[in-house]
């Protein structure tokens, strides 16, 4: 087993602040950094010794022998164990779970996104198959922390057979219910998932308190049942990993893979890169990052994809699109420069509005606001191709006008699809509206 | 005149680059890259961001030029003869008095 | 992309487009449709058919019964629920929608109203600390009383207002106030003749033989200089480009350019033309030389008259220098040395007998009516894109100064000054749509407005069009300063030609309309010189437009602004001012908005508007006669 390398950003906030030193033994679950403001508790996942302390990360040097036990938590009340664990959002957001819950909702309703809604991961779903009970506790007890009066569990309906086996379990539970996702991009970002099961469209500064709910992602509450029934830390992480892997494209989904260890590592022991690729991306296929192999897993990393090559597109001139559901500029460029494209124009999708710290946040996701004057501009700026990283709605609106002004089209997770054999973001064939169950069970 | 025909290729917008080869204060030359022509226009159906200097490079999209009817316009063609006489008066007279000179 | 229910509203009757995929059963909403703004180039592209296409306003509220894609027009197959469309007001309104286009009730009688209820009254301000000022002073009630009260603390020391002797006195605030006056003397000249000295023999000017030798040594440049007399019997003479028309005329005495008295020859112009050593057209970009009775649009402000004898000079200069500044200024001033001659033999007429006509031009101020500036763009981009500026006599060439030197930024003259020849044009690319020197003599919206009884025109700017974008905003912003200190309620902004002017005449209607100042601008458009640049203050515009098919063709001064345009655009800035909003354009040029217009003023005011005629009017050569006929 390699060095594992713990970040100490791995939440909104601010850095952590180390608490162990070069040398120093741990156990797994031994604190070895605190919250210096907003943020949460890292521990170590494994048995070891610090090996080196750095500004921005933990490096431990793993004991071969590891045990299944772990460092338990403190007693305590339910919302303090959660903040004890060090829990983030594990969706990705990694927003500290312990103050996201400390809230009193009053007889609201606690969302739990089982959305998954990047294409090509599945370990949430696995998750929802394999620890149903476990998962139901965990929402449970958000329930109770945020004196919510229900629950309502946001998952797509493709997803059948996990769909079966909640709506078995959840038939003696009062007060939980499901709400059925069509299967289009982003129904899994908080405000659509709050659009969507409660019919309140929240604007991109408001927070789902507004609309008296938490959205809590579906693994975030199964550490907090870990947390608060088995007094569980929170060091590890649920991952699926996928892509140009000798041995096939099929998905390989981990369970509780220790937080730190490398991108090399899970590559590995998915059975290796297969050949020649084009980028390794960390996350998801629309939001994600491309990243080399020495990168750590974190508290919020969700997916590991290896892709094919980029075409190869000899400079010719090319327009971004630039939304909030896809990645940020700098990715977008990104992706032209690995295609060998010349970004001649960038334009933002009408709904992308900027936050204080300079993300895009869409103002009505998955509901497109109209591409035709954008498609325009790139053909005006003289672009042959165009990059986009829209929804699928939006996606649908491109392919209504610019393949006729003789715009070719790429989306930036084109590489991905074609690795995973997954249709490309082009037409919209699904309908948006999704029939729900009877009662929501 | 001539019948006012519509252009039949006038929404095939290409790119033409150039180059600026002669600046004067009341017009600039412009080589067409790829040896397709020369271009001589007035100051003021030129978009000026910067500075003018010879050598400067310059783009703008314009169509294939069509022909608008068989007919060649007698107005023109005389106009043209005696400018074109004139001119060689001139060069003529020019050439007299550099001799005699 | 998808719209506000505002804009939903603006654009009610305009075609109902999804922006996006919609879904069956929807209740239809102004966020499912396409802003019509970019409708025209969706069609052109030939990605949208609007055939059969309902309007906005029918399908808002109604319901899809079928899921239909993007940039799919909703037609009443799809939609159900359709609202009633509302009446048109107007059955020609299709036609009046162009930004040509104005209101067909004219409310200038209501802006009046809105604009002389003074009240006059007097605001008292205390100050107790220390010395004990007390400041009593008028108040302006046609500013409203906090901007009034703002002004205060700054002015402590010495409080004037410039109104103040108004506001005593209410009653002179509609009173006219002639500022200055100026007379033009005619003289009628039926011949031109040359002779052994220039001399104006009744109604015979003679021009000195030899005067050519002259005209050549007073210019390093100029190589060469015919003069031809060109009479209503040789109209059908081949001629180089025309480079200027210019009226013959000096000041009376001492009296200075714009006031006392102008003499002026009736009946006979001043006509530049040139060429370089090998015969090159100076400034010029061929296909503009030929015989001038089918190259010149009569009796336009800037061109000959029918009837009218030519002083026609053809200047040779250095080769080569064709497109260098001095060329072309060489050509006019060895041209002006005639002039020059001419008008001393004008000075020295004794005899009064000889005037065939007087005209005065008396410069009104109407206090309390809406105050008007015009801004005139004048080209400075260099060479032939050059104008000499307030010569000494009407327009000559000593003592004045060229826009460019000047660097283009904005000069104020009095409309008398421009009516006195104050500008000596220099253009002469663009023919159909550049401003001739005799156009300014002649100038119709400077005359129009003058004699505007509701209206007071305060002044004419002239701003020049450098060639450089950042020169230009430079100047524009001037132009912006120098309006929001004449607080004007209105403004018109004309340019010559197209091109790279109409960067900055749109940069002007930004600087003045920002300032919360309704504008109109005057331009030639039509096909060929749509605008290139645009922005929101460009919402009232009048084409000068008068050639059939709508390009800048050879014909001199066919494109410029007449009557008719000054006409239409002072109703059009009234209707702005009084707060109408003037209907947006049509996709496309459309000649016919222009005649609605000018149908709707002449019902309201009664008097018909006469159309001038366009090239179509000309000649064709007897050449092509032969064969076409």
């Amino acid at each position: 087993m390699e060095n594992l390398q713990f970040l100490l950003k791995q939440h909104v906030g601010v850095p952590c602040r180390p608490v162990v030193e070069e040398g120093e033994m741990v156990e797994k679950g031994t604190l070895i950094a605190v919250p210096e403001g907003l943020g949460a508790n890292l521990f170590s996942s494994v048995y070891g010794t610090v090996k080196e302390v750095r500004e921005d990360r933990i490096i431990v040097c793993p004991d071969k022998m590891q045990k299944e036990e772990y460092v338990q938590l403190s007693e305590g009340t339910p919302l303090e164990m959660v903040k004890e664990a060090g829990i983030v959002g594990m969706g990705g957001a990694g927003f500290p779970t312990g103050i996201k819950l400390d809230v009193n909702l009053q007889g609201g309703t606690i969302l739990v996104n089982v959305a998954e809604c990047e294409p090509g991961l599945c370990h949430n779903i696995r998750q929802i198959e394999e620890q149903t009970d476990m998962t139901i506790e965990g929402a449970r007890i958000c329930k109770e922390i945020t004196k919510a009066s229900k629950v309502i569990f946001a998952i797509k309906a493709k997803n059948r057979h996990a769909v079966e086996k909640l709506r078995a379990v959840l038939q003696k539970e009062a007060d939980m219910y499901i709400h059925l996702l069509p299967d289009i991009y982003p129904m899994g970002e908080e405000r659509a998932v709050v659009r969507e099961c409660l019919g309140k469209l929240l604007d991109p500064v408001q927070l789902p308190t507004a609309a008296d709910a938490v959205v809590i992602n579906v693994e975030t509450v199964l550490r907090v049942a870990e947390a608060v029934k088995l007094r569980k830390p929170c060091f590890s992480k649920n991952i699926t990993v996928i892509g140009k892997l000798k041995g096939g494209e099929e998905p390989h989904v981990y369970m509780d893979v220790p937080v730190g260890t490398s991108v090399e590592d899970m590559i590995e022991r998915s059975g290796g890169i297969d050949g020649v690729y084009g980028e390794i991306i960390m996350g998801g296929p629309f939001t994600g990052r491309a990243v080399n192999l020495e990168e750590p897993v974190t508290k919020t990393t969700g997916g590991i994809i290896v892709t094919i090559d980029f075409p190869d597109l000899h400079g010719a001139p090319v327009g971004l699109l630039v939304c909030a559901c896809g990645g940020s500029e700098e990715r977008m460029r990104d992706i032209c420069n690995k295609m060998h494209g010349t970004v001649v124009s960038v334009a933002k999708c009408k709904q992308a509005a900027e936050m204080q710290n300079k993300a895009l946040k869409c103002e009505n996701p998955g509901n497109c606001p109209g591409q035709a004057a954008k498609c325009l501009q790139f053909k005006k700026d003289g672009a042959q191709y165009i990059i986009i990283g829209n929804c699928s709605d939006c996606s649908n609106t491109v392919m209504g006008s610019a393949p006729k002004m003789k715009l070719k089209v790429f989306h930036q997770t084109d590489h991905v699809m074609r690795t995973i054999h997954h249709p490309l973001y082009r037409r919209l064939r699904v309908s948006k509206q999704e029939e729900q169950l009877p009662g929501g069970k | 005149m001539t019948d006012r025909k519509e252009l039949q290729y006038g929404d095939k917008m290409i790119r033409m680059e150039g180059v600026i080869v002669e600046i004067h204060e009341g017009c600039v030359g412009i080589d067409l890259k790829g040896r397709l022509g020369f271009l001589k226009i007035p100051m003021r159906m030129l978009i000026t961001e910067y500075p003018l200097k010879v050598g400067q490079e310059v783009a703008w999209n314009m169509s294939f030029v069509e022909q608008l009817g068989p007919k060649a316009n007698e107005k023109y063609v005389s106009n043209l003869d005696t400018y074109i006489r004139h001119r060689k008066e001139m060069e003529e007279k020019n050439e007299e008095g550099g001799r005699q000179r | 992309m998808s719209i506000s229910a505002e804009t939903a509203k603006e654009h009610a009757k305009d075609p109902a487009v999804l922006c996006c995929r919609a879904e069956e059963g929807i209740t239809i909403q102004a966020s499912n449709l396409e802003d019509p703004a970019i409708f025209d180039d969706l069609v052109d592209s030939g990605l949208l058919d609007l055939t059969g296409a309902l309007t906005i306003e029918q399908v808002l509220g109604a319901k899809l019964t079928k899921t239909c894609d993007s940039l799919c027009p909703l037609t009443s197959d799809v939609v159900e629920g359709i609202t009633a469309p509302t009446e048109k007001k107007d059955g020609k309104q299709q036609n009046v929608a162009y930004a040509d286009g104005t209101d067909p009730i004219l409310r200038t009688g209501s802006v009046q109203k809105d604009w002389t209820s003074v009240q006059g009254g007097v605001l008292k301000i205390h100050i107790g600390e220390g010395k004990d000022i007390d400041i009593e002073l008028p108040v302006t009630a046609a500013t409203p009383a906090e901007s009034s009260v703002q002004t205060v603390p700054a002015a402590c020391g010495a409080v004037q207002t410039p109104s103040a002797d108004k506001i005593q006195d209410p009653e002179a605030e509609t009173e006219e106030k002639t500022v200055r006056s100026l007379t033009r003397k005619h003289y009628r000249i039926k011949e031109v003749k040359r002779g052994p000295e220039t001399k104006i023999d009744k109604d015979v000017l003679y021009i000195r033989e030899g005067i050519e030798a002259e005209c050549v040594a007073s210019q390093e440049l100029v190589h060469d200089l015919k003069i031809d007399i060109i009479t209503p019997e040789e109209y059908h003479t081949y001629s180089e480009t025309i480079m200027d028309v210019q009226p013959v005329a000096c000041k009376e005495g001492d009296c200075e350019l714009g006031t006392g008295v102008t003499r002026v020859l009736d009946g006979v112009v001043m006509m530049v033309t040139g060429t370089d050593d090998n015969g090159v057209q100076i400034g010029e970009f061929g296909s503009s030389e030929g015989y001038l009775d089918e190259n010149i649009m009569w009796n336009r402000p800037g061109a000959p008259d029918k009837g009218e004898i030519f002083i026609k000079t053809q200047v040779t200069i250095e080769a080569g220098m064709n497109m260098e500044r001095p060329g072309p200024l060489a050509a006019h001033a060895a041209t002006d040395y005639i002039t020059q001659e001419i008008r001393e033999a004008l000075k020295a007429l004794e005899d009064d007998s000889l005037v065939a006509d007087i005209e005065e031009f008396h410069q009104v101020r109407r206090p309390g009516k809406k105050k008007i500036v015009i801004v005139k763009e004048i080209m400075g981009q260099g060479a032939m894109h050059d104008n000499l500026i307030l010569p000494v006599e009407p327009v000559g060439v000593l003592g004045a100064k060229p826009n460019v030197d000047l660097g283009n930024v904005p000069v104020c003259v009095s409309p008398l000054e421009v009516l006195d020849g104050c500008i000596h044009a220099l253009t002469c690319i663009g023919p159909a749509s550049k401003e001739m020197s005799r156009h300014y003599w002649r100038e119709p919206l400077v005359l129009e407005a003058l004699y505007d009884k509701e209206i007071d025109l305060c002044g004419v700017i002239f701003v020049g069009s450098p060639q450089i974008n950042a020169e230009k905003f430079y100047v524009s912003k001037r132009v912006g300063m120098m309006v929001e200190m004449m607080d004007v309620d209105g403004a018109f902004i004309t340019t010559e030609g197209f091109g790279n002017n109409h960067i900055d005449f749109a940069s002007h209607h930004e600087q003045i309309g920002m300032r919360g100042i309704p504008v109109v601008g005057l331009s030639f458009c039509a096909v060929q010189g749509a605008l290139v640049v645009g922005n929101k203050y460009m919402t009232n515009m009048v084409d000068n437009n008068k050639s059939e098919s709508g390009i800048e063709n050879e014909v001199l001064a066919c494109n410029t602004l007449c009557t008719e345009d000054a006409l239409r655009a002072l109703v059009m800035l009234k209707n702005a001012m009084a707060g109408e909003e003037v209907k947006k354009p049509e996709k496309k040029w459309n000649p016919n908005v222009k005649s609605s217009n000018v149908e709707l003023i002449s019902n309201v005011t009664g008097k018909p508007v006469e159309l001038v005629k366009n090239e179509q009017s000309l000649p064709m050569s007897k050449k092509r006669k032969e064969k076409y006929d």
